[in-house]
């Protein structure tokens, strides 16, 4: 378990495909939470807010890729 | 202008330049020694997860290049001087050969890791000096009165 632990600070996996996609979420999800940290006055609220927020990123990338994507194949 | 409602927060008890140092050197001990105890510790949590993680993914070597990846590692130097010890300790190894594109995961997490961090570093600051600090008010209160106390 510790060698499994310390090859993945020496050894670099490759993320391809949907992998290298969900690698997107928790970065946002760390956005999220130090965006809201920051912002909010009662840190009671946090998790309401995070997930808001976390949502309304991941969704709204989600719809500018399709909607970039709808261009690029109108115009290919 | 930021509006805070911060009860424990009180502006001029500490000196910003030592709160921002210390909110350099670990990631929400500004706000702890503000006595925003929980705040501090979600910050450090976020942060700190979000840099070693970029770590472990990329590998120590490859991510803490100030050579192959500049601009990154000057913006993961805002995780604190924990980022100039890693390259240190490292610094004699050979960067491993990787593309960039199956590599840029790894150093935009640490990268964006000092990001966030100068961010919570500049609240730290904005917190102890006291900066655009006025209390939250309810939609529907009635004005107050310069010592604060409710217009009648």
């Amino acid at each position: 378990m510790l060698n499994l632990t310390l090859a993945l600070f020496a050894v670099m996996p490759i993320f391809t495909g949907l992998s290298r996609l969900l690698m997107l979420l928790p970065l946002v999800l760390a956005i999220s939470v130090v965006h809201k940290a920051m912002k909010l006055p009662k840190m009671s609220d946090l998790p309401t807010a995070v997930l808001a927020l976390w949502a309304t990123i991941v969704v709204g990338m989600i719809g500018l890729g399709v909607g970039l994507l709808v261009i690029y194949r109108l115009l290919a | 202008m930021a509006r805070y409602a911060d009860a424990s927060r009180q502006a001029g008890t500490a000196n910003p330049a030592i709160i921002g140092l210390a909110a350099w050197a670990v990631p929400g001990l500004g706000h702890w020694l503000l006595g925003q105890r929980s705040r501090a510790i979600v910050l450090f949590v976020a942060v700190m997860l979000t840099y070693w993680t970029g770590v472990a993914v990329g590998g120590v070597r490859y991510t803490a290049d100030p050579t192959g990846n500049t601009l990154w590692f000057v913006a993961q130097t805002g995780v604190g001087p924990q980022v100039l010890a890693l390259y240190m300790a490292t610094a004699r190894q050979e960067v491993p050969a990787v593309p960039w594109p199956d590599s840029d995961i790894a150093v935009i997490y640490a990268g964006v890791a000092g990001l966030l961090n100068m961010l919570v570093i500049l609240d730290a600051i904005g917190r102890a000096a006291g900066a655009d600090v006025v209390p939250v008010e309810a939609p529907n209160a009635s004005p107050a009165s310069p010592d604060g106390r409710a217009a009648s």
